[in-house]
């Protein structure tokens, strides 16, 4: 909260006044300060010292007064016309009239011309001038120039070589400014302006310099700030920000060149100062306040990424987009075909009738773009492909970028991808129930065996008691018989709903098939004598083997020969049979059945589905569902024939290489 | 006289337990949950513990844990819960035997009476002889063609006799039909057949408590049998 109150509205209100008043010191003292730049009296290579002699505006008005004197001596080296009588007598004033600050002593080679004391020569004069300070000397016999003004002195110089045009090589000027400026002369005056101004001058670039940073700071601030507020990070848009980008731009450009024209017009007309500084103030107002509005509604919109979203432009390929996207694919093929054709007319005609070099460049760019296109799609149809590929082979995770997708491409993207995730969902939510039937019947089953475990208990404790009724043995016998089925018919339904949910473990092994069948003979042979049945084993020499998990191949078996046990006619044989076909080892275990079977073959292996419909004997009817299942989760067959009353189950496996 | 404590949340079980007991000639002591154990324990200093999952304050596994911190006593955990995990758990936390619920209460007394006898002679410990191979509570002496199972002698067959010798003989190694064949009747196994599972069976059915979950020969179906030593 903290960190966003420099966002609060009394700060940017602030930051906007504090702007304005920048700029508007800037604009004044810039125009100022330019004003005095254009009439020499400040430069920037004066701004290291604060001497007046060794201005740049000193040199200006020396150069002024050179220039004055150059003249003053050729109308003196010449006749006088009566023309320049008046300039003559001014210059004359002015030079030699004892109120001079500047003393000259010239030379032609014949006549000196001097307004120093009348018998000085040459080397007397420049002793002294040193003296006075200031000094500036030419001597033409060796054609150089001295003295300690320094600087640029070109005007000096074009100004005093006129004066030694004659060719003589003779003759010297010696120029001089005493610098304790005793009269009141031209250069007295521009002293006293100058010490005058020049501090007032450094100050106000100080400040315009301060003003300017100022103002960048600021407007750095505004731009950060805009748009933002205290309560929430988001950008907020004003109305402005709704109008098209491109209404902005013209507002901009048109505003600007009103102003350049208003400006123009300003500028042929003269004003006095306060009328300028009132004028000047209003238009940098006008100008500041709707200038920052375009430039903050500009930031806001870089920062919401509406620059271009609010653009007509924008708006005109949104349109054509959406309005193609509207139209049915065939149609839409069809005007992309017709606006390339025409287009591809139209450059070719260009071509012919014109031989225009940019029909062939606009050729060559519509075939690339197509080509282009055409590629393009065709990548994403590869695409598009092997993702229907990867899902359709059960990968329903599988995840298409769609972001890597355009137009159409794009949608289907999604299509598939929401296809996917809506199978995904539904195996998935399939699975959790699944599991959740299991777990509850686990649970179930957990608090049937408790209740369960008192009863058989007490009725083998009923049985330990010596009963003399021979009814209620019977009825004993019963219950026990009916308690140890309730006991199997909970164990198996845990079981056979741990299979089909597919939460048992598999522990894969290589398993002899031949071996397994010997086994489960030695453990069923008894029974089956007792029944009057004989087994009839046909099986190879050779171990014969598969892959399953020991424990659960077992299980299948033995729930077939259970079967057979219950559900076989007594007194005939049962056939067992193991053959390898075509690389799988089939099982297979015939009996006759004792009841007539009225159930399909899917019908019997279905959960509590039993051959004999009366239920009168111990089985829970999950013995063949259960076999069945573990079949296929081992990854082996399962089939039930009945032909009449022989029953057969057939269970093959793919055999492994030793 | 032995005592036992049983240890059941159901107190209809207990007292089936207890009847069952009684008339082995064992002194019963009764518990209700897991806490109740392990004070009873302490009291009445019990051979053998009795033990349910499933109870109220303190459970079977964690009474267990607790129990076998401080005590070797023998303990059979009596529990629906059938799963393999849970059984594996319950022995590897300490509990010397897991029988599942609904129980045969014969079953029931055969297993605590090898518990029993276990636990009572661990101490002299059986004359270790060069002919004589033992597992658990399974002891074949070759020198006087005797086998005994928690010290009561069994009556095998020869041929059956040979076919546990074989196999006590290499403990943890499997033997499928044909090697047990090949080397009881000395001739090649061409029409093997049902003969050795069912003598296998049938020494099972002597030697076992619980001949369908055998704790001493073990079936690895499609491979063979073996016994592993305990």
């Amino acid at each position: 909260m903290k960190d966003t109150r420099r966002y609060s509205n009394g700060f940017k209100t602030a930051a906007i006044l504090l702007q304005m008043v920048f700029l508007v010191v800037v604009i004044v003292l810039f125009s100022l300060l330019s004003n005095l730049f254009g009439r020499s009296m400040l430069s920037f290579t004066d701004l290291g010292s604060s001497s007046f002699f060794d201005s740049f505006y000193y040199r200006d008005i020396l150069a002024e007064e050179t220039r004055g004197l150059s003249m003053y001596l050729q109308m003196q080296k010449e006749p006088v016309q009566d023309a320049e009588n008046e300039l003559y007598k001014e210059y004359k004033l002015r030079f030699d009239g004892g109120d001079s600050n500047l003393y000259y002593w010239f030379c032609d080679g014949e006549k000196t011309y001097t307004n120093m004391a009348k018998d000085l020569d040459q080397e007397n004069a420049l002793h002294f001038a040193k003296k006075l300070g200031s000094y500036l000397w030419y001597d033409d016999s060796t054609v150089t120039f001295g003295g300690n003004i320094t600087g640029n002195r070109g005007n000096f110089n074009r100004d005093i070589l006129r004066l030694f045009e004659s060719g003589n090589r003779s003759g010297a000027l010696i120029l001089a400014v005493d610098m304790q400026l005793l009269e009141e002369d031209t250069i007295a005056e521009a002293k006293e302006i100058y010490t005058t101004y020049f501090p007032l001058m450094k100050v106000g670039l100080l400040i315009m310099t301060m003003a300017m940073m100022g103002f960048v700071l600021v407007i750095i601030y505004i731009t950060l700030a805009t748009g933002r507020n205290t309560q929430n990070d988001e950008i907020r848009l004003y109305r402005i920000d709704y109008l098209p980008t491109e209404a902005l731009f013209i507002i901009f450009v048109g505003y600007m060149s009103l102003l350049i024209a208003f400006c123009a017009r300003l500028s042929t007309q003269s004003w006095n100062l306060s009328s300028s500084l009132i004028l000047v103030g209003s238009l940098v107002f006008i100008s500041d306040n709707l200038m920052l509005a375009l430039y903050l509604s500009f930031v806001r919109r870089i920062k919401t990424d509406t620059f271009f979203k609010n653009s007509i432009t924008a708006l005109v390929v949104r349109t054509i987009r959406e309005g193609m996207r509207r139209q049915r694919l065939t149609r839409r093929a069809m005007i992309i075909y017709s606006f390339c054709s025409v287009l591809e007319i139209f450059f070719i005609w260009e071509l012919y009738s014109n031989q225009s070099f940019w029909a062939v460049i606009g050729l060559v760019v519509l075939f690339m773009t197509l080509g282009i296109r055409f590629w393009f799609q065709a990548v994403q149809r590869k695409q598009i492909l092997e993702g229907i590929l990867e899902i359709s082979s059960g990968k329903l995770e599988y995840k298409l970028q769609e972001e890597e997708f355009t137009g159409d491409y794009r949608e289907l993207a999604i299509k598939i991808n929401s296809i996917g995730e809506g199978l995904s969902h539904a195996v998935e939510e399939n699975v959790k129930s699944e599991r959740l039937k299991t777990e509850l019947i686990t649970n179930v089953s957990h608090d049937i065996k408790t209740p369960l475990t008192s009863i058989i208990n007490y009725i083998n404790l009923i049985k330990m008691e010596k009963i003399q009724n021979e009814r209620i043995e019977n009825y004993v016998n019963i219950l026990e018989m009916k308690s140890l089925r309730l006991k199997q018919l909970t164990e198996d339904l845990v079981e056979i709903s741990k299979i089909t949910s597919g939460t048992i473990q598999l522990e894969m092994h290589p398993i002899n098939m031949v071996e397994l069948i010997y086994q489960t003979g030695g453990e069923f042979n008894e029974i089956f004598e007792d029944l009057g049945l004989t087994i009839i084993t046909r099986l190879p020499k050779e171990p014969v083997m598969i892959m399953a998990d020991g424990s659960r191949i077992w299980r299948v078996i033995q729930n077939l020969y259970n079967n057979v046990a219950k559900y076989a006619l007594k007194d005939t044989r049962v056939y067992v049979e193991l053959k390898e076909n075509a690389g799988m080892a089939e099982f297979s275990i015939k009996d006759i059945s004792a009841q007539e079977l009225h159930k399909s073959p899917q019908d019997l292996s279905e959960r509590f589905v039993r051959g004999d419909e009366s239920r009168g004997t111990e089985g829970s009817g999950l013995g063949l569902s259960i076999a069945r299942n573990l079949t296929m989760l081992m990854g082996g067959t399962f089939e039930i024939a009945v032909d009449d009353d022989l029953f057969t189950v057939k269970i093959g496996f793919p055999i492994i290489k030793k | 006289m032995n005592r036992i404590l049983v240890c059941d949340d159901d107190k209809e079980i207990v007292e089936a337990i207890e009847i069952y007991l009684q008339q082995e000639g064992y002194e019963v002591y009764k518990a209700y949950d897991g806490e109740q154990a392990i004070e009873m324990l302490k009291n009445t200093k019990p051979d053998l513990l009795i033990m349910d999952v499933m109870m109220p304050r303190l459970d079977g596994i964690r009474a267990t844990l607790r129990i076998r911190e401080e005590s070797s006593i023998p303990i059979i955990i009596l529990s629906a819960k059938s799963e393999d995990s849970d059984k594996i758990l319950g022995l590897n936390i300490g509990a010397d035997d897991y029988l599942t619920k609904p129980f045969n209460p014969l079953e029931l007394m055969a297993r605590v009476k090898s518990q029993i006898r276990r636990y009572t002679k661990l101490g002299n410990a059986t004359e270790t002889s060069q002919t004589i191979y033992q597992t658990g509570g399974l002891v074949v002496n070759d020198d006087l063609k005797e086998v005994t199972v928690d010290d009561e002698p069994v009556k095998l067959t020869p041929i059956e006799y040979n076919i546990l010798l074989l196999l006590m003989k290499n403990p943890g190694k499997v033997f499928s039909i044909s090697q047990i064949y090949e080397s009881i009747w000395n001739a090649e196994a061409i029409g093997a057949d049902n003969t050795v599972a069912v003598h296998i069976r049938h020494i099972r059915e002597k030697i076992e408590i619980n001949p369908k979950e055998p704790r001493y020969i073990k079936v690895v179906w499609g491979v063979g049998y073996k016994i592993d030593k305990i």
